[in-house]
């Protein structure tokens, strides 16, 4: 891959990472919390509290990005730095 | 507290315990002969650690007595939401590399020890920024090795019968520690963080799946679950205090933080090659979310289904049977202990017994690469340069030890003295305890970044964001609580401050912004000067 390339991936990749760490355990918990005030809240989905529905999904977006950049941008060779 | 136990354990603790830590001493004693009489291989095991080995003693160093007892007490007492702190493993992952690689590149080629070796070397090398640099890298490192040395102290008082077993235990683990750090250095430490790294993956995995089966399987463990109150399954949790941007800045920083802490530092040094570091970051982001999220982290619910919360005081309080107000850590201990030789006879009490000795592991191998990476810091940092510059390696090396066995020793007489005595209590509940480590060191981000791929800071910049940051961070511990009094009405503000963002975060400010605009006001000024001089 182009070296241009890479660092406009690599850097995308960063911002996913940081939108995933926003959404995950950030701000983004407050479009899934269930509203306790209410009367019948909804705490789980299938029997899953949803909070951790919500981790476990945007683990698996944490876990795309990192193996992604594996492949693609993780691949600096061991030359000697000036 | 006294705990009363439906099993008797007979000596198959003793029995197991005994083993692993005479495995440990053999692996100290080989990584001794093995190991040459140099400086650099002393602390770096001459640079040459293969993946398999960087990425356990990586994880290792990263899983302590926080994740097997500390994360699995805050979801007991929060709640589902803590489980989300979880999340801040792939990110901490992903430093190994991007941090890492540079890290390793660079000091690989200008033959750098410490993280302060590589600072100075980048800022300009004056004593204060080595000496604020080394100062950073203790207040890490002394917290997380006074709070391994509780949890063996606890563990112990789980596992065995008679008086003082906490005292016993917590000596037993520092000594141990002490001993196979002292004679094999990195090389023992590494090593020894494979069995560990290995022991804590499949103590954490196994604790999560007893869980679930001690509630009845899958299906049982979330009907369970979802009975629980409803502060347990929602944000900010059961104590109100997890709430989302509180719980994004401790995952955020914390992550980033505890990758940059002296001993991860170290051991990018010590990786034979860039390649090593990549696949030691993948392996770190796969199994250790896995080990939280689909393990541990479903103890601390399975706990509070098994053993509810006590509300009737107004706060929240573990249940009797767990242990008195703030002992939620014992979580993982009473599950197990209690209800897996229930479920599987004496399988269930090998099986344990394996998790209780791999809680240990998870101890030992952060105590021993603080303890590790400490001495490297008092001894490269301070003995050599400020001390006595132009020792020879091998009086170095010796100095080095003698700090392992100093600071082994204190800490471990912070741990039994704040445990026997009823005023002086400095070690709080183990989580918070390495929370305020990770703060602490998380303010070496702002220059870490800057040195590796802004490169636009000055030396004044970091040292000032640097002395900020540390400043903001004590200002809001309960260290700076204690010497004000609680009633003043800084703390108050401190107080209020904490409420909203992480202790880190706030620090984390305060640092890059004086790292920036010193920064930019240096580089005017010499800019000026430059333009006089000129003229």
């Amino acid at each position: 891959m182009e070296e241009s390339k890479k660092k406009k991936l690599a850097m995308y990749l960063s911002i996913a990472m940081v939108f995933a760490m926003l959404m995950g355990p950030g701000p983004g918990l407050r479009l899934v919390n269930p509203d306790i005030e209410s009367a019948s809240p909804n705490l789980t989905v299938g029997g899953l509290p949803i909070i951790y529905l919500w981790g476990l999904f945007w683990f698996a977006v944490q876990v795309i990005i990192v193996v992604v950049a594996y492949y693609t941008v993780w691949n600096e060779q061991d030359k000697v730095v000036g | 507290m006294e705990q009363q136990f439906t099993y008797d354990y007979g000596n198959l603790p003793y029995i197991l315990l005994f083993g692993y830590l005479l495995m440990l001493l053999g692996l100290g004693f080989y990584g001794y002969r093995k190991g040459k009489s140099n400086e650099e291989d002393y602390y770096l095991a001459g640079r040459n650690q293969g993946w398999l080995v960087s990425a356990l003693t990586i994880m290792a160093t990263f899983f302590s007595s926080f994740a097997l007892l500390g994360a699995p007490g805050m979801v007991y007492r929060d709640g589902v939401v803590f489980a989300l702190f979880a999340l801040n493993v792939p990110l901490a992952g992903a430093m190994v590399y991007v941090l890492g690689s540079k890290i390793y590149k660079i000091g690989k080629e200008k033959g750098f020890v410490t993280p302060a070796d590589m600072i100075c070397d980048h800022y300009g090398g004056k004593a204060g920024l080595r000496l604020l640099v080394a100062l950073t890298g203790f207040l890490y490192a002394v917290p997380y090795v006074v709070m391994q040395i509780q949890a063996g102290g606890i563990l112990a008082e789980q596992l065995f019968v008679g008086d003082n077993t906490f005292v016993v235990g917590a000596i037993i683990l520092s000594f141990i520690t002490m001993i196979y750090i002292m004679i094999g250095g990195m090389r023992s430490v590494a090593w020894t963080d494979v069995i560990q790294g290995i022991l804590l993956v499949f103590g954490m995995l196994v604790a999560g799946f007893a869980t679930v089966a001690v509630l009845g399987g899958v299906g049982g463990f979330f009907e369970a679950v979802a009975s629980l109150p409803e502060t347990s399954l929602s944000v900010p949790g059961t104590t109100g205090h997890w709430t989302p941007e509180m719980l994004f800045t401790v995952c955020f920083f914390a992550s980033m933080g505890s990758m940059v802490q002296p001993a991860q530092w170290m051991r990018y040094y010590a990786a034979r090659s860039t390649q090593t570091l990549r696949q030691s970051a993948l392996i770190f982001t796969i199994v250790l979310t896995i080990c939280f999220l689909f393990g541990i982290m479903l103890v601390g619910l399975g706990g509070q289904a098994l053993y509810p919360l006590d509300f009737s005081q107004g706060g929240v309080l573990p249940h009797a049977a767990v242990g008195g107000a703030g002992q939620f850590d014992q979580i993982l201990v009473v599950v197990l202990r209690n209800h897996l030789p229930e479920l599987l006879g004496s399988v269930g009490l090998v099986l344990a017994s394996l998790i209780m000795i791999s809680i240990m592991a998870a101890a030992m191998s952060t105590a021993d690469s603080n303890l590790h990476a400490l001495s490297a810091i008092l001894t490269r940092d301070i003995y050599d340069r400020f001390i006595k510059p132009g020792a020879s390696q091998q009086t170095r090396t010796w100095v080095g030890r003698s700090i392992i066995c100093f600071a082994t020793i204190l800490s471990l007489l912070v741990v039994i003295v704040s445990r026997t005595s009823n005023e002086v209590n400095l070690v709080g509940m183990i989580a918070q305890l390495g929370l305020m480590a990770i703060a602490f060191s998380s303010q070496l981000l702002p220059m870490t970044f800057d040195m590796l791929y802004i490169k636009k800071g000055t030396r004044e910049g970091a040292f000032w964001g640097l002395l900020g940051g540390l400043a903001t961070v004590f200002m809001l511990s309960p260290m700076f609580q204690i010497i004000t009094g609680s009633g003043s009405g800084i703390n108050e503000f401190a107080s209020t401050l904490k409420s909203i963002f992480d202790v880190g975060a706030w620090g984390l400010g305060v640092n890059c912004l004086l790292l920036v605009v010193i920064s930019l006001v240096v580089k005017r000024r010499r800019g000026e000067e430059e333009a006089v001089t000129a003229s």
